[in-house]
């Protein structure tokens, strides 16, 4: 839109005005949330035609910002996430306590905004009263609820909801802790009270759910589409896949037959609606895998992370599902297994290869290791993959070369290197990672953790000048001194949240990168060179940019020794719900 | 006709796929609207200069840039444009990052980093400050006694100067954790005779066998060896 006759053009159209039915028509097609903040910062006029015709909005941190201010600019708001607690609660990192209380949100919503139909909290404390209030005032309007590994509420708020709120579609529970009260009552009371669910997921959780209940859910929401349920003898499931004619994604289950008789352990018969496309099963074993053949090439999603499938198994499965489009595994699936994912599912866009038991003390038996062998040869065989994250006991420039080469369709890349070898073939891998960088300019979202020595200064540099695109970074056990820090800091245009771990970096150059990287609205960081008093963590200081601190973590349930930073901007101030093992450094500026 | 100019951008902006251009368009949008400054479009009332979104969420950058998040923090009510010209000025406390352990207002919150503790006090006078700066100014080494609770555990981890980082063992996702426990287990439980695990609940021998058979492999890793507990 640039030269004379563009500017014209503009000229005219904005003098003339365009009708706010007009703009708002317009805007309603606009869905991307990134060209809708664009859209809002053109006019004060534009502003506020988005701020009412926006319908969704995510908090990615919940401290950043007050209900009320929520409140005033989107008060048609129909759906909204809210995200609190740091990422790193999900590796036990975070104190129970550390705060996301959901109750002001909760009581703001349920009171003033109008519309609401869909909530979705993410690592949030919820408790059974803040259900209740958000129940009496929406449960007409419900349509979407998800409590996303969130805490502090029980099965009573479940039946609560499940009896009330007739048009829930969705109820999303997975991996949070909910207190189990009056057994899976709540499930009894969904299944006769709602016939329009289309979402039901608790996995993950440890919640019971009888086989008779869940059959008469699906009996009686006939729209059903996706189940994930927490673990149930999948023999006593049969019914249920007879009756659930849709069901496109199951999760959940199990395969462990201990307790069962051993009549009862014949899969012979076993079943799946032809429906199904998208499958998570626990505790399967060789035996059980077989169940799954005949739906193989059916499948568009497996995720075998939890299971007790050997580097074979998987080659055997994998091999019989050439559409898989998402594929999740431990390690164990091995090089080897890699190989057949990258000649057999040549339309995998998601591939997760997570971890598997190496602690000491272990049972893994498999040794299942994945390494560039691995890496290169899934990076040649899925051009199509856009998130691949991966764990990996070796790792060389020309496997990171080759990522960079072939996948360029990456959005998001995570590569973490194990310790369980002590040495690894190549160091650094500054080259390596200069190339994928270069080579996956669809990048948005990076990990890169390793080991120190692995990536110098040097590579913090190329990350710096070669990631443009890239919102979210996770570096672990990177750099060598401040230098590389700093270095990185004055490239990442789009970096807004920076999480770093285990790394060098001292207090000073902590804080002049964080004014630095010019898009950087959240830092966190776990191991780093504190200043003999301190007062080096205050050169970051600015008007709202909160600063807290989380000591090291005494309760033996967490597990860590090490002080957190967490710094983030807001529009809230100081929080005044934080803990005693949180320090907020909030000088009055 | 101009909705339908724009329909055409947001058309465009969708095949591209990251609406990139599409923000970059608006940025122009923005810059010329500044430009013309307020009251050509009709009705529009005075425009937002949006300074505060571009410094709290991309300091200048483009808009492209500006998050999720930050579209909710970006909304001024009119009153609160004021504080939009304070930043420029505020932007100038970067360069005195030099500030010492004070941090003052009339009455307001006073954090001072002394002898590897934090310690905060709320409503604090800025009087007072002035004094405990004369008194820092005048001794050298004086301990600071204060009884506040977050002073305590603040010491705990900002103990002076850790020279090095102890091993950080390699966090674990708990979903994933908890279902590897439960493995054991079950595994432990279902095939007592090959394995020389006992019970779940008595790691010892398993854990004997399993460092053995790992020290075949990686005598110098040290980090193996940290912190056990460490699911890592």
């Amino acid at each position: 839109m640039g030269g004379e006759a563009g500017e014209r053009r503009l000229g005219r159209a904005m003098s003339f005005g365009i009708p706010d039915v007009a703009l708002g028509l317009v805007m309603g097609f606009v869905d991307d949330p990134w060209d809708r903040d664009a859209i809002s910062l053109v006019c004060r006029h534009w502003c506020r035609v988005d701020a009412l015709s926006r319908k969704h909005v995510t908090v990615a941190m919940a401290y950043s910002t007050t209900p009320d201010r929520l409140l005033t600019r989107f008060p048609c708001l129909e759906s909204l996430k809210l995200k609190a607690k740091p990422r790193a609660a999900m590796f036990n990192l975070i104190p129970e306590n550390w705060g996301g209380s959901a109750s002001p949100w909760i009581r703001q919503l349920s009171a003033s905004f109008h519309f609401l139909k869909a909530l979705h909290l993410r690592r949030m404390i919820v408790s059974d009263d803040d259900l209740d209030v958000l129940v009496r005032a929406k449960a007409h309007m419900l349509t979407s609820l998800k409590l996303d590994r969130c805490s502090g509420f029980s099965t009573s708020s479940l039946a609560l909801v499940a009896r009330t709120c007739k048009k829930l579609e969705t109820l999303f529970l997975e991996d949070s802790l909910i207190a189990e009260k009056e057994n899976d009552e709540w499930l009894r009371e969904l299944a006769t009270s709602n016939n329009v669910l289309e979402i039901l997921n608790f996995f993950l959780t440890d919640l019971r759910a009888s086989p008779a209940y869940l059959t008469l859910l699906v009996r009686n929401c006939r729209r059903l589409k996706i189940l994930k349920i927490s673990e149930c003898f999948m023999l006593d499931l049969v019914d249920l896949f007879r009756t659930a004619e849709i069901l496109q994604d199951f999760a959940g289950g199990s395969f462990d037959d201990q307790g069962q008789a051993v009549e009862s352990r014949n899969y012979e018969n076993f079943y799946f609606p032809p429906s199904l496309l998208l499958l998570s099963l626990l505790y399967m074993g060789t035996k059980e895998m077989q169940v799954l053949f005949p739906y193989g090439a059916a499948l568009k999603k497996l995720d075998l992370q939890f299971t007790f499938l050997s580097t074979e198994d998987h080659c055997q499965l994998v091999q019989r599902c050439p559409n898989l489009e998402i594929l999740e595994v431990r390690d164990v699936i091995g090089d080897r297994g890699l190989e057949v994912v990258a000649q057999t599912c040549k339309k995998l866009q998601r591939l997760r290869v997570e971890r598997g038991d190496d602690d000491q003390g272990g049972l893994e038996d498999e040794h299942g290791m994945v390494t560039q062998v691995g890496l290169m040869a899934v990076a040649q065989g899925c051009p199509h993959l856009e998130y691949w994250a991966v764990h990996v006991t070796d790792i060389t420039n020309a496997a990171l070369e080759a990522i960079g080469t072939y996948s360029r369709n990456l959005n998001d890349f995570r590569l973490v290197l194990l310790d369980r070898e002590a040495n690894i073939t190549e160091s650094p891998l500054d080259n390596g990672v200069r190339a994928l960088l270069r080579g996956c300019t669809k990048l948005r979202r990076f990990a890169f953790y390793v080991r120190p020595g692995v990536l110098s200064d040097v590579g913090l540099g190329y990350i710096g000048e070669f990631s443009k695109k890239i919102r979210y970074m996770l570096l672990g056990n990177v750099g060598e001194s401040d230098q590389g820090l700093l270095q990185l800091s004055t490239g990442c245009p789009s970096l807004q949240k920076l999480e770093l771990r285990g790394c060098f970096f001292s207090e000073r150059a902590l804080a002049l990168a964080a004014l630095q990287l010019k898009s950087l609205r959240y830092l966190w960081v776990q191991g780093y060179k504190a200043s003999p008093n301190g007062t080096d963590l205050m050169a970051m200081v600015r008007p709202f940019w909160n600063i807290e601190i989380i000591a090291p973590n005494q309760d033996e349930l967490c597990q860590d020794g090490q002080a957190q930073i967490l710094a983030y901007y807001s529009l809230a101030g100081m929080r005044s719900d934080y803990p005693q093992s949180v320090i907020p450094l909030y000088p009055s500026v | 006709m101009a909705g339908s100019e724009q329909r055409q951008v947001v058309k465009a902006a969708t095949a591209a796929g990251n609406g990139s251009r599409f923000a970059v368009t608006c940025g122009l949008l923005r810059q010329y609207m500044k430009e013309r400054g307020a009251g050509s479009s009709g009705g529009g009332g005075r425009f937002l200069p949006a300074v505060t979104m571009s410094l709290m969420a991309t300091a200048g950058a483009d808009a492209g840039a500006v998050g999720v998040a930050a579209a909710v923090e970006e909304e001024e009510a009119p009153e609160e444009i004021k504080t939009m010209e304070l930043f420029p000025q505020q932007a100038g406390i970067k360069d005195s990052r030099e500030r010492n352990e004070t941090e003052k207002a009339q009455l307001s919150q006073l954090t001072i980093f002394y002898g590897g503790s934090v310690v905060v006090f709320a409503d604090s006078p800025a009087e007072k400050a002035d004094e405990l700066m004369k008194f820092a100014g005048s001794r050298d080494t004086a301990p600071v006694s204060d009884d506040d609770a977050g002073a305590a555990a603040a010491a705990r981890h900002l103990s002076p100067g850790q020279p090095c980082l102890p091993d950080m063992p390699i966090a674990r996702k708990v979903s994933l954790q908890r279902f590897l426990e439960k493995r054991k287990n079950r595994l432990a439980a279902s095939e007592q005779p090959p394995s020389p695990v006992a019970s779940s609940s008595s790691p010892e021998p398993e854990k004997k066998e399993e460092s053995s058979k790992r020290a075949k492999k990686d005598d110098g890793a040290s980090w193996l060896k940290v912190n056990p507990t460490l699911s890592l």
